[in-house]
């Protein structure tokens, strides 16, 4: 077997033009599976990436620098207005690289909304089964049991409540347990992109170009003729001046979602409706802090490994915002920045880190005809950039799961709770909790929330007049551009997303496969 | 052992923005930050270099934005107005820098919130990013050892 082919754009010394049956831009949950079938069925691959390719040795476990060179942005890319910011990966592997490996299908509730209100078939429970089943497979994901006391915690809190709560399946082999999945799995337990698919691409002859952005989808007529791209720098800042052209007669744009839209905003591609970048999600990550009695090092161990979705649905599929909630278990500065206090207050709460635990509810977004998610809209440099409201709907969701999490937390036997937000106070019981989350100023940015679930903004859906893509992925308007990523999803989802990603995404570039054929 | 020198600075962090963060980040983080003078130096060195790479790998756009509000938060009538005092960031007493912060936070303005925001952030990340900090906070570290002690290239 041949060594694989990987240009590393920022040591171009030429322009470089290449071909192929299929580019893919992006690297991620959808490039990543997307290439290994693709390139399985014998397709010529094209692989495009604007991060770098790390090997699990050169990370040196040290957060702001995987928050540099892994994430965009050092993990926290505002909105159009600054109130919250968006997390994710910009590497080779993309955000898979970087996640806490919280795998779930897509919930039954998700996928008959979306039958019902979007007329996606082909896209039910049983449909989607046997492509679960496949990505499971692939990538080891598996029900972990070894739960670290953060996440029992929550478990314990859960069923003193009644609350339904069930374990995490996880994609990972091999895995010590030792908590650093944010940072870059150190030990490639951790079943990424980077180490599973791409990799598989690249000995089956596909071909990698990192540290490369694509710029434009070159449109002509109902075609899209060639990707241009422009090669980075070292840092993947600047371009330095040489161009990256590749020609192939099938185009796949996994760039995720805010990029995906953002490059087929930039490539003029046709929108007679004007729905690209529309109804961008968020699934808002909304936490909740609290102290308990025992030391509880929540740095270490499985991250993410038990969640409760009692509040998920409580009010019907398209009622009131619904959440679901997990634990977050994370290294000081992340832990930290969920904390805005200063001085006296921010070295008390420092000191206090080995009890620390924190909740988190991810307000699902699209359901509700008042949820109209966010837009995307281009940067004077071009580059997307996600114009996110925080509305009423929104607010009433931060509200309520502030509450539950109290609640959960002090149920849990949390000395003290303190809502994220620069407005509140430690409360010391439920009641207090209670009657003061109630009547909670919520203003930015002080309420601290983010997201590392952005998702929609290609839309699949039957109707061209309210969506971009059709359930196969394919284009409304152009024959051979195929969107296969989180970008497509016409709501929010309800779960942490990357399972969903992986399965479709192997659907979809099969069928793709077999239209090639 | 001598450690080795901290590869160069690479240019993320401007001249501005480091002497508004050598004043507010001993503001931001107590008692946590070194109380002898030369240690704490150190440490504020340190934390520099941090922030330094982390804003280096920013966007140009957003380190741009940094950078003018850094540009911004220097000129002497904002100084007044926020700081409460005319003389430079280097030179204003602790108890004004204090005040500041919290004036900030709890503005009516968002934009001003914002700017609490931004240095409280920035504080953050560049002192717990230090393995000096970890000892006060029960951190052991990371399980697996890594030669990286003194900075990174790239």
């Amino acid at each position: 077997m041949s060594a694989p082919v990987i240009h590393d754009g920022s040591r171009l010394e030429a322009d470089l033009h290449l071909e192929a049956d299929v580019v893919i831009v992006g690297t991620g949950a959808g490039g990543g599976i997307s290439a290994e079938m693709l390139a399985g069925a014998g397709l010529r691959v094209v692989m495009i990436e604007e991060g770098k390719f790390y090997r699990p040795e050169q990370v040196p476990l040290r957060e702001p620098w995987s928050l540099s060179r892994l994430y965009r942005e050092g993990g926290a890319m505002p909105t159009k207005d600054g109130a919250l910011t968006v997390v994710q990966g910009r590497t080779v592997g993309g955000s898979t690289v970087v996640n806490w490996t919280s795998s779930f299908r897509t919930p039954k509730n998700t996928l008959d909304h979306w039958r019902s209100h979007h007329g996606l078939e082909g896209l039910g429970e049983d449909d989607l089964a046997p492509w679960f089943d496949l990505v499971e497979q692939r990538l080891n994901i598996h029900e972990w049991t070894d739960h670290n006391r953060n996440n029992q915690l929550l478990a314990e809190g859960a069923a003193k409540l009644g609350w339904n709560h069930a374990p995490i399946r996880r994609n990972v082999r091999d895995c010590a347990g030792h908590g650093y999945c944010g940072l870059g799995c150190p030990v490639t337990a951790k079943q990424g992109m980077d180490v599973t698919t791409i990799p598989e691409a690249l000995a089956a002859g596909a071909v990698l170009a990192t540290r490369v952005r694509a710029e434009r989808l070159v449109v002509e007529r109902t075609r899209v003729a060639a990707v241009e791209c422009v090669a980075l720098d070292e840092r993947g800042l600047a371009p330095t001046g040489r161009r990256v052209v590749v020609r192939a007669p099938r185009v796949v744009v996994a760039a995720g979602a805010i990029h995906s839209p953002a490059l087929l905003l930039r490539s003029g591609v046709p929108d007679p409706h004007q729905r690209i970048g529309k109804r961008t999600w968020l699934q808002l990550h909304n936490y909740s802090l609290s102290f308990v009695r025992e030391k509880i090092d929540p740095a270490y161990g499985a991250p993410q490994s038990i969640y409760t979705n009692h509040w998920t649905w409580r009010d019907g599929v398209t009622g009131r915002a619904g959440f679901n909630m997990e634990v977050v278990g994370a290294q000081p500065v992340v832990s930290m920045a969920f904390w805005k206090g200063i001085g006296g207050e921010m070295a008390d709460f420092a000191r206090r880190y080995p009890h620390l635990h924190i909740l988190v509810s991810q307000i699902r977004d699209g359901f509700h005809e008042d949820s109209q998610g966010g837009v995307v809209r281009l940067r004077k440099d071009g580059a997307g950039v996600l114009d996110y409201p925080v509305t009423g709907y929104i607010l009433d969701g931060i509200r309520t799961s502030y509450a539950a999490m109290a609640e959960c937390q002090f149920a849990a036997g949390a000395e003290a709770v303190h809502p994220a937000c620069n407005d509140a106070s430690w409360y010391r019981s439920w009641p207090e909790a209670r009657a003061e989350i109630a009547s909670l100023t919520l203003r930015s940015p002080n309420v601290y929330v983010n997201s590392t679930h952005p998702l929609g903004g290609c839309a699949m859906g039957a109707d061209p007049r309210t969506s971009v893509v059709r359930a196969d992925g394919r284009h409304h308007h152009l024959d051979n551009l195929w969107v296969i990523d989180g970008s497509v999803f016409p709501s929010s989802l309800g779960v942490n997303p990357c399972e969903t990603i992986y399965a479709l995404a192997a659907r979809n570039s099969t069928l793709l496969a077999e239209s090639a054929a | 052992m001598n450690a080795a020198p901290r590869p160069p600075r690479k240019g993320g962090l401007s001249p501005a923005g480091e002497e508004i963060l050598r004043a507010v980040m001993p503001q931001v983080l107590g008692s946590l930050l070194p109380a002898s003078r030369e240690e704490r130096a150190e440490a504020l060195d340190e934390a520099m270099w941090a922030l330094d790479d982390y804003v280096s790998h920013l966007s140009l756009p957003l380190q741009a934005e940094a950078r003018m509000l850094m540009t911004l938060l220097s000129l002497a009538p904002v100084r007044l107005l926020l700081l409460g005092t005319a003389r430079r960031w280097r030179d204003a007493p602790e108890g004004a820098v204090a005040t500041f912060l919290q004036r900030t936070r709890g503005s009516r303005l968002y934009p001003v919130r914002r700017i609490y925001d931004s240095l409280q952030s920035m504080s953050v990340i560049a002192w717990f990013d230090l393995p000096r900090a970890w000892e006060a906070i029960g951190y052991p570290g990371p399980p697996v050892a890594r030669r990286f002690e003194q900075g990174y290239e790239g």
